[in-house]
C-alpha cells in the first residue's frame, strides 16, 4: 500500500525510475579519471589479496646468501632482497595486503560508530543531541595520532596479528566523528521529510526508522567520507609502524617498508618501491573518492 | 564578540580536564612503566623510586596529584631524564617544532594562495588546469613518502641538502628546507584548491560588481576588493591546519630526526616516560583549542556580515 501511495507522490518526470545510484554510476564512468583509479583500485587489491599466494618466494624466506641484493633477474628478486635476505615483491605484495586490510577494517569500525552516533543524535534531537554532539566537539579537539600512541605502547602483545588488531581497532576507534558530524547534518534534512513521517505513521518504531529509512539515505556522502578515510588510515597506520609500533615482523605494512628503507638509504630500491606502491595507492583512492563525490553529488562541483 | 569568546574559552577547561584524565588512565592502566626494565633492579631502590614519583599510589589518587600540580603550572619531573623537569624538554623542543610549523602554514599561504588567485583569474584555462592538476596530485603527497624520498634524492644521491638532524638552537636554513617544504607540499594544494574556488565566486558577487563598474582598476579590485573577502574559507580552514601541521611536523621531526617536541613525545611514549607523554599532550591540545579559537575570531573580524552582530 505504501508503494502505491509513493508512486502518486512522484512528480512524473521522476517516473522515468532512475534511482540515485544509476544516475552516479552514469556521471562516474564518464570521469575518465574516476575510472583509472578504478581500475587502479581493483588491480592493487587483486594484488594485495592473491599476490602473496602466488608469488614464488614466501614473505618470510630468508636467503642467507642474498643479503640486500638490488633487483636482479637471478631467482626472480625482481625488487631486490631486504637487509634480512627477504624477498621484497613478496615482502611489498603482503604490505599492500596488510596496509589495504588495516584501511578498510579501521574505516568499517569508524563507520559503524559514527553512522550510529550521529544517525541517533541527528534522528532523537533535542538534549541527547546536545550531549552526543558535544563529546564529538570534545573529542575533536584531543591529538588523536597520541592517543593512537600511547594506546599502542600501553597495549603490548607478543602476537603480531592480535598487535594487527589492535592497530585497526585504535584507529577506527578515534576517526569516527567526521563521520558523526556529516551523518547528523542530513539526518536533521532527512528527519523532517515526508517518507520519514509516513513511516511513523505506520508504527514503525524509532530504531527501526532510522535503520531501514535514515541510513540507507545517507550512504552517499558516508559512502564518499569512506573513501577518502581508506587513504588517511593506511597514512596513520604506516606512521605507528614507521616509529615502530604498528605491525611487528616477520608481517609487514607499506608503513614498516618505508621505515626499513628510510634506515637504508645506500639501498634505495628498499625505499622506492614501498613509497611508489604507497603514492601510488593514495592517489587512485583519492582520485575514486574525488570521482564519487562529484558523481554522487553534482551541486558540489 | 567577547561573550562568544569567553564562552569558548571556558569550554576548553573541561575538555583539557578529560584529555588528562582519559590519557593518564590509559597511560597508568596498563603493567610495566618507566622503571620495568631488563635489568632488575634492587626492591629497595625501586620502591624509593616509585614512592618518589607517587607510582605506589592508587591511579585515582595519581591523577588528583598531577592535577593539582598541573593547576599550578607545575608539569612535574621527566621520569627517565633524572635531572629535567618536563617543561624543560617541551622548551627545548618547542622553538624546532614552531619553527618547522609557522614556515610550511606560511609558505602554503603565500604558495597556495598566490596559485589559487592565479588559477581563478585565468579560470578554465591552461595555468588553471596545471595548478588543478599539482594540486589533486599535492593533496596524495604525505610527509611519511616524500620526506624519505626527498632525503634519498637530493641528500643521499645529489649530495645538495643535509638529510636531516640538527642541533639544538641551531637553525640552520639547509637543514630545515627539506622538512619544511616537504610539511607544506599538502598544505599547497589544499589551499591553492580553496583559494581558487572561493575567488571565483567572490569575482560573481556584487560588490564586485559594483568595484568595477565605480570604474576602479583591476589590480585594486583583485587586491582590495576580492582578495579579503576570498581568504574567508582558508582562514578557517588555516587554524585547524595550523594545529594538525603541528600534528604533521611530528612526522617530519622522526622522519628528518629533529628535536622537536614531537620527537621527544615518540621516545617518551615508547620509554613510559609518563610525564612528558602528558605534557606533549597538553602542549599540543592548547595549540588545538587555541587555534581554532584564533581561526573563529578572525573570521568574524574578516566578514562584514558576522562584524556587525
Amino acid at each position: 500500500m505504501s508503494d502505491l501511495l509513493m508512486e502518486e507522490a512522484l512528480p512524473p518526470a521522476a517516473a522515468r525510475g532512475r534511482s540515485l545510484w544509476e544516475d552516479a554510476w552514469r556521471r562516474l564512468i564518464r570521469n575518465p579519471a574516476a575510472i583509472v583509479s578504478l581500475y587502479a583500485v581493483a588491480i592493487l587489491t587483486l594484488m594485495a589479496a592473491f599476490g602473496p599466494m602466488l608469488w614464488v618466494h614466501p614473505y618470510d624466506a630468508i636467503f642467507r646468501d642474498k643479503v640486500a641484493i638490488a633487483p636482479t633477474l637471478q631467482d626472480l628478486h625482481l625488487l631486490g632482497t631486504d637487509t634480512e635476505g627477504r624477498d621484497l615483491v613478496a615482502r611489498t605484495l603482503l604490505g599492500l595486503r596488510i596496509s589495504l586490510l588495516v584501511g578498510i577494517a579501521a574505516t568499517a569500525v569508524a563507520l559503524t560508530i559514527g553512522v550510529l552516533w550521529g544517525a541517533v543524535a541527528g534522528f532523537i534531537g533535542g538534549w541527547v543531541d546536545d550531549l552526543m554532539m558535544r563529546a564529538v566537539d570534545v573529542l575533536y579537539s584531543i591529538p588523536f595520532i597520541f592517543f593512537v600512541i600511547v594506546l599502542m605502547t600501553v597495549v603490548q602483545t607478543n602476537s603480531p596479528i592480535a598487535n594487527l588488531l589492535l592497530v585497526f581497532m585504535a584507529i577506527g576507534a578515534v576517526e569516527w566523528l567526521t563521520m558523526a558530524r556529516i551523518v547528523r547534518g542530513q539526518t536533521i534534512a532527512l528527519r523532517q521529510k515526508e517518507f520519514v513521517e509516513a513511516a511513523r505513521a505506520a508504527g514503525a518504531s524509532q530504531l527501526q526508522i532510522i535503520l531501514r529509512h535514515i541510513v540507507p539515505n545517507v550512504l552517499g556522502p558516508v559512502v564518499v567520507f569512506a573513501t577518502l578515510n581508506v587513504p588517511v588510515i593506511i597514512l596513520a597506520e604506516s606512521f605507528l609502524s614507521f616509529i615502530g609500533l604498528g605491525v611487528q615482523e616477520p608481517l609487514s605494512s607499506l608503513g614498516s617498508l618505508l621505515a626499513d628503507g628510510t634506515e637504508q638509504m645506500q639501498a634505495p630500491w628498499m625505499l622506492i618501491t614501498p613509497a611508489v606502491m604507497m603514492l601510488i595507492t593514495l592517489l587512485a583512492l583519492n582520485f575514486l573518492g574525488d570521482g564519487l563525490r562529484d558523481a554522487l553529488d553534482p551541486k558540489e562541483r | 564578540m567577547l561573550a562568544q569568546a569567553a564562552r569558548r574559552f571556558l569550554l576548553a577547561i573541561p575538555t583539557l580536564l578529560i584529555i588528562v584524565a582519559s590519557v593518564f588512565v590509559l597511560m597508568h592502566a596498563a603493567p610495566g612503566g618507566p622503571f620495568t626494565k631488563e635489568r632488575q633492579m634492587p626492591p629497595e631502590i625501586e620502591r624509593r623510586l616509585l614512592e618518589k614519583y607517587h607510582l605506589d599510589q592508587p591511579v585515582g589518587q595519581q591523577l588528583l596529584t598531577y592535577i593539582g600540580d598541573l593547576v599550578q603550572g607545575d608539569l612535574g619531573p621527566s621520569m627517565t631524564y633524572k635531572d629535567k623537569d618536563v617543561l624543560d624538554i617541551i622548551v627545548e623542543g618547542a622553538p624546532t617544532s614552531a619553527i618547522l610549523g609557522l614556515s610550511a602554514m606560511l609558505l602554503a599561504l603565500f604558495i597556495g594562495g598566490g596559485l589559487g588567485v592565479m588559477a581563478a583569474l585565468r579560470q578554465n584555462r591552461a595555468q588553471d588546469y596545471v595548478v588543478m592538476a599539482l594540486a589533486i596530485v599535492g593533496v596524495c603527497l604525505p610527509p611519511l613518502v616524500v620526506g624519505p624520498l626527498a632525503q634519498l634524492v637530493f641528500g643521499v644521491e645529489l649530495h645538495w641538502l643535509p638529510t636531516g638532524g640538527l642541533r639544538r638552537d641551531e637553525f640552520d636554513a639547509l637543514h630545515l628546507l627539506l622538512p619544511i617544504v616537504t610539511l607544506s607540499l599538502p598544505l599547497i594544494a589544499v589551499i591553492s584548491r580553496l583559494m581558487r574556488a572561493s575567488m571565483i565566486e567572490t569575482l560573481r558577487s556584487n560588490a564586485i560588481r559594483t568595484a568595477r563598474a565605480k570604474g576602479l582598476p583591476e589590480a585594486q579590485v583583485i587586491w582590495r576588493h576580492a582578495l579579503p573577502i576570498a581568504m574567508l574559507p582558508v582562514v578557517s580552514y588555516a587554524g585547524p591546519a595550523l594545529a594538525g601541521v603541528m600534528a604533521g611536523s611530528f612526522v617530519i621531526e622522526t622522519v628528518f630526526q629533529l628535536p622537536g617536541i614531537g620527537k621527544q613525545f615518540v621516545i617518551a611514549a615508547t620509554q613510559r616516560d609518563y610525564t612528558v607523554v602528558m605534557g606533549v599532550v597538553l602542549v599540543y591540545s592548547v595549540l588545538i583549542i587555541f587555534f581554532n579559537l584564533a581561526s573563529d575570531l578572525t573570521y568574524r573580524l574578516l566578514d562584514p556580515r558576522t562584524r556587525a552582530a
